[in-house]
């Protein structure tokens, strides 16, 4: 059996199974949440190495009925989502303890994973704009769950500003059905091939545009950035990980290369491909050097992360906008391949690493009571797990060989070098230093330094909090040391699922 | 925004797309797109879900703050 409608059926039944139970069984959600989520993570690690498959919702053959679709990419995102989300929640057993109302959170964290799980399956246009809904609509009461006066406003302001971008899409998504007569992914990218030979018609180009805006604010590029700062460290930390770790990639990242290499067929070439990836390559540089930037005057640990995460998400930007922008001029695909093939890997490893630092960020909090970096100092005594842990994350993410991080940034940096845009990779190379700064500082006043006041009565977290860090910890150094493995298994079959946009179109509609 | 997606799917003298049996061409012919319907409903519930989310939210931070006024909640930086 195709087991492509259970990523959706699971966490979806899950999430009004938990609520329903808890009316009974107070554990309802403790245990049903990480029980489901592993289950899922199984089977999206088990998906690995099996040919791309399509299941047809209700019978119905593409175009006419939604078609889920599984292929290389989405098999990533998956692993990612659901691996994650696992160990977040497992973190959240101990963590959430002093949080009210507990069944609705992991119902809600289970909306968030379907939503997140459906559009990374999902072939049709409309219903990926409807899975993003569901996701960032949970996201959005998640954000705001500690009812605080400053949860409650960073809540505020990623609803308004996550509406906008929905309205966006939807403007986007209409256009493209007026233009093209379809909603089927695969059928919107044969339609633009064959009616339009390559050239971009003015309405591709305007919905082009609502869905670079519409996804780039969900994944926080940097002109639609201004909700992340707040949103992320306003969430309690299982939340900001996931979040940081998931969201902004399965429902930002995942969707802007979807939809330009599968739908609009950037890898063909034409008209307007060179403008998307222009404006791709801009958006990745701004989210570099700004985020970047910022990240080193934060004082709230949460905070500079998050600005981090904007930095990060630059870099997996730049490497899918560089090979966007080569396949598009026509150059060399072997160049096209490895800066793609490096943007996936950082933000594979971006999901290990992220998630990993916003989770210490929580078991600092939990054990400490603050996050503010100049009261925090000398944790490595008292906390020898969760200090070494992050340092492994902080030096990973800075580029320290032989971390994970390190590989990837290489990777894309040696493809925009020889794609011949040695200016953007001089830039690059600069802010990944900054980047190295910043966590020095992490590192300076949280792990390091004299004990402080607040550090002198902090015991180290209990074992359900540190066992998803020191797995995390190990995916940093994993992924670097055994990339020839991940690599070959999971990443190559991503990259090829992009660069060739007719195989998406052969499988959908056979 | 529900709108514009109507506007797509309409057609000039457009009638309500209900297929009934022995129903002549030309009727057919006329039918107005429903797939943009069936978006616009969805869109519609969407934003009921957000709007009654967003009126939960305004609730508590008047509970916090005793005002609607911004300038007054806001604190966050961005």
């Amino acid at each position: 059996m195709n087991p492509l409608p259970l990523y959706v059926a699971i966490p979806l039944g899950a999430a009004f199974l938990i609520p329903l139970l808890g009316l009974w069984w107070k554990k309802s959600g403790e245990t049903l949440a990480p029980l489901f989520t592993l289950i899922l993570g199984i089977m999206a690690v088990l998906q690995v190495g099996r040919p791309a498959a399509v299941y047809h919702m209700g019978g119905w053959p593409p175009p006419w009925g939604i078609a889920l679709v599984s292929d290389g990419l989405s098999t990533l995102l998956l692993i990612a989502i659901n691996l994650v989300g696992f160990l977040c929640v497992l973190f959240s057993i101990k963590y959430m303890q002093r949080y009210t109302g507990l069944t609705k959170y992991y119902s809600l964290f289970m909306l968030m994973v379907a939503g997140m799980n459906g559009v990374v399956v999902s072939g049709d246009l409309f219903n990926l704009y409807v899975f993003l809904e569901v996701a960032s609509i949970a996201s959005y009461a998640l954000v705001a769950f500690g009812v605080g006066a400053e949860e409650l406003e960073a809540g505020f302001k990623y609803l308004i500003l996550g509406s906008v971008a929905s309205v966006m899409l939807l403007f986007g998504i209409g256009t493209v059905y007026a233009v093209t007569g379809s909603l089927n992914m695969a059928d919107v990218a044969r339609e633009i091939a064959t009616q339009f030979g390559g050239q971009m018609n003015p309405g591709l180009l305007l919905a082009g545009a609502f869905f670079l805006m519409g996804f780039g604010l969900k994944a926080a590029l940097v002109p639609f950035h201004a909700w992340l700062p707040d949103a992320h460290p306003s969430a309690p930390a299982p939340i900001s990980a996931m979040l940081s770790g998931v969201v902004i990639k399965s429902l930002g990242i995942y969707a802007i290369c979807r939809v330009f290499f599968n739908v609009y067929g950037i890898a063909a070439g034409g008209a307007g491909s060179v403008i998307f990836a222009n404006a791709m390559i801009a958006f990745a540089l701004l989210s570099i050097v700004i985020g970047g930037i910022l990240a080193i005057g934060q004082w709230d640990y949460k905070r500079l992360l998050a600005y981090s995460s904007i930095g990060q998400i630059g870099y997996v930007m730049l490497g899918i906008g560089v090979g966007a922008r080569v396949l598009a001029t026509g150059g060399q695909i072997s160049i096209a391949g490895l800066a793609i093939l490096g943007g996936l890997f950082h933000m594979f490893n971006h999901v290990a690493f992220k998630s990993l630092l916003f989770l210490s960020s929580g078991a600092i909090q939990h054990a400490t009571g603050t996050r503010d970096m100049k009261q925090l100092g000398g944790l490595r005594e008292k906390m020898p797990i969760t200090a070494f842990t992050t340092n492994m994350a902080a030096l990973s993410i800075a580029g320290v060989p032989p971390f994970s991080g390190f590989w990837s940034k290489l990777v894309i940096l040696v493809a925009t070098v020889k794609a011949g845009y040695t200016a953007i990779a001089i830039v690059a190379i600069v802010f990944a230093f900054v980047t190295l700064a910043y966590y020095i500082k992490v590192q300076r006043e949280i792990l390091y330094g004299t004990v402080s006041k607040l550090v002198e009565k902090a015991r180290e977290v209990p074992a359900l909090m540190y066992v998803p860090l020191i797995l995390l910890a190990i995916a940093c150094v994993g992924f670097g040391l055994l990339y020839p493995v991940i690599g070959v298994h999971i990443l190559e079959p991503a990259r090829d699922a992009l660069m060739n946009g007719a195989e998406y179109i052969q499988l959908v509609l056979g | 925004m529900n709108l514009y997606l109507i506007i797509i799917g309409y057609k000039t003298g457009g009638v309500a797309p209900i297929i009934e049996p022995d129903m002549p061409v030309a009727t057919l012919e006329r039918f107005v797109d429903p797939l943009p319907q069936a978006m616009v409903l969805t869109s519609i519930v969407i934003g009921l879900g957000v709007l009654s989310l967003m009126v939960a939210m305004c609730i508590r931070l008047y509970e916090k703050h005793g005002t609607f006024d911004m300038s007054v909640i806001s604190k966050l930086r961005g």
